[in-house]
């Protein structure tokens, strides 16, 4: 009976172990990059207003986690409901094509930082035991971000060719 | 080697940028009273009187002025149809009063002369809005559409209702609708120069035959009609072969969805008056040694008339 106990304690001890490791690997993978969820808010000129819902251990990483989310949704998503319905990128891969340059401009404290021109610090917290989903509001300088992209070559001027 | 120095040659390449020209819907010239009903022949027509237009209302010109500015940030500046009026009446007035020194002969001009001098671009950008009140405020329904003037195919569309708006004046408010459905717009005409640059500009070609003229399209020419030999011509001629006769009959041919190369042989840039010049030469040899009068409409149409100039 002793020995049984023992056997079910050893096996739950490994269960919870496994299972914390995967967690904590999941906020750093790219899986949490693609987890998020956004809400169109508003277009002013040149810039597009965003919710942004992403997942995080904490409110620190969701809210950096936040602003390069919306810049990947108008980057390679598209925002249902914004003028960029379809991604800004519209080449399918492109994300794969460009990974040198995208790997550096969307690396933590990368060039993307640049084109969020505000963020709402009234935050929407849900938390759970493992993660927490926190909703930012984030305005994209989306006119700036295209001719970034334009003079990088990743996507071309409305007068190329011409 | 040649190779080599081809290269940089095709990469400065550029295709001749068509023109795009901002215009009120004719519903919206309609809704606000500026349409001239004029006699076609029995038939009563009305036509939107744009210059009336520009010089009565008091939104289009902002509209016209906000869309335009940010196309010139896409590097694509728009002709103005306020000052393309403008300047077509001068240059008519002037080419009237214009008389040689030595003979005292005027400026010639033929009757089709004269419908063509209008203002014309060869994408014409329709705007159509409307102010909406609600009891939460004013709202703007906005419609922005391009057309291909020479095929009339739409090539971008974007349409929005904006959120009814208590605050903001029916200025702001329209400037907000533009900036919300210009990218999506702008994206759509991208897509039609990437088609452009794929698979060749689009094209109508017309071949019409003078009264006068002795043959007709289904003479036989070492034993085969010319709408065959032009046919064949065609094949040999689009891009990929695409092309579709729509009509054919001892008269006249048409082809529409004609796609042209942009560039010739030597690299250099053409439209359909070039391509026109191609079939024009063809005809002018043997074994057919016809006379043919080559007209065309911007950069997208051209006419053949086989027989005379």
């Amino acid at each position: 009976m002793k020995k049984n106990s023992l056997f079910t304690l050893v096996i739950a001890l490994l269960l919870t172990t496994s299972c914390k490791t995967y967690k904590s690997s999941v906020s750093n993978s790219t899986a949490a990059f693609y987890n998020y969820e956004i809400q169109h808010q508003g277009s002013g000129a040149g810039t597009e207003t965003v919710k942004v819902f992403s997942y995080a251990k904490n409110e620190k990483e969701a809210i950096e986690l936040g602003k390069l989310n919306a810049i990947r949704a108008i980057l390679f998503k598209g925002i249902p409901n914004a003028d960029y319905q379809k991604p800004m990128v519209p080449e399918v891969g492109a994300e794969e094509k460009y990974k040198s340059y995208f790997n550096e401009f969307l690396k933590p404290g990368g060039k993307y930082l640049k084109f969020i021109a505000l963020t709402n610090n009234n935050l929407d917290v849900f938390k759970s035991t493992e993660q927490q989903k926190v909703g930012i509001t984030v305005t994209i300088q989306k006119d700036n971000l295209r001719k970034e992209l334009e003079a990088a070559n990743i996507i071309k001027p409305l007068n190329y060719g011409f | 080697m040649t190779a080599a120095l081809m290269l940089p040659v095709l990469a400065f390449a550029q295709a001749k940028k068509p023109t795009l020209m901002v215009l009120p819907s004719d519903n919206w010239c309609e809704q606000r009273f500026f349409m001239t009903t004029f006699d076609n022949q029995g038939t009563k027509q009305k036509v939107p009187n744009y210059k009336q237009a520009f010089q009565e209302d008091t939104e289009i010109g902002q509209v016209i002025s906000k869309i335009g500015s940010l196309m010139i940030d896409r590097g694509f500046p728009l002709k103005d149809a306020e000052q393309e009026i403008k300047a077509i009446e001068a240059r008519t007035a002037e080419d009237n009063m214009l008389v040689s020194t030595t003979s005292g002969s005027s400026i010639a001009e033929s009757p089709l002369d004269k419908l063509k001098n209008r203002a014309k671009a060869d994408i014409v950008i329709q705007i159509w809005w409307k102010v909406n009140k609600t009891e939460q405020g004013k709202s703007v329904s906005f419609v922005l559409e391009a057309f291909d003037a020479y095929t009339s195919k739409r090539i971008a569309a974007s349409t929005g209702n904006g959120a009814p708006n208590s605050t903001e004046i029916v200025p702001v408010l329209l400037q907000n609708a533009i900036t919300a459905n210009i990218d999506g717009f702008v994206s759509q005409l991208q897509s039609h120069f990437d088609d452009m640059f794929n698979n060749g500009r689009e094209i109508l070609l017309t071949v019409k035959k003078w009264n006068s003229w002795d043959k007709d399209m289904e003479t036989e020419i070492d034993g085969e009609e010319i709408t065959e030999h032009i046919n064949t011509w065609m094949q040999k001629n689009t891009v990929k072969g695409r092309f579709n006769r729509s009509d054919a009959t001892e008269n006249i041919i048409r082809f529409d969805q004609v796609k042209i190369p942009l560039y010739d042989a030597n690299n250099n840039a053409i439209d359909a008056r070039q391509f026109g010049k191609g079939l024009q030469k063809y005809l002018k040899t043997a074994p057919f040694n016809f006379e043919v009068k080559l007209m065309t409409r911007g950069l997208g149409e051209a006419i053949l008339v086989l027989g005379e100039k």
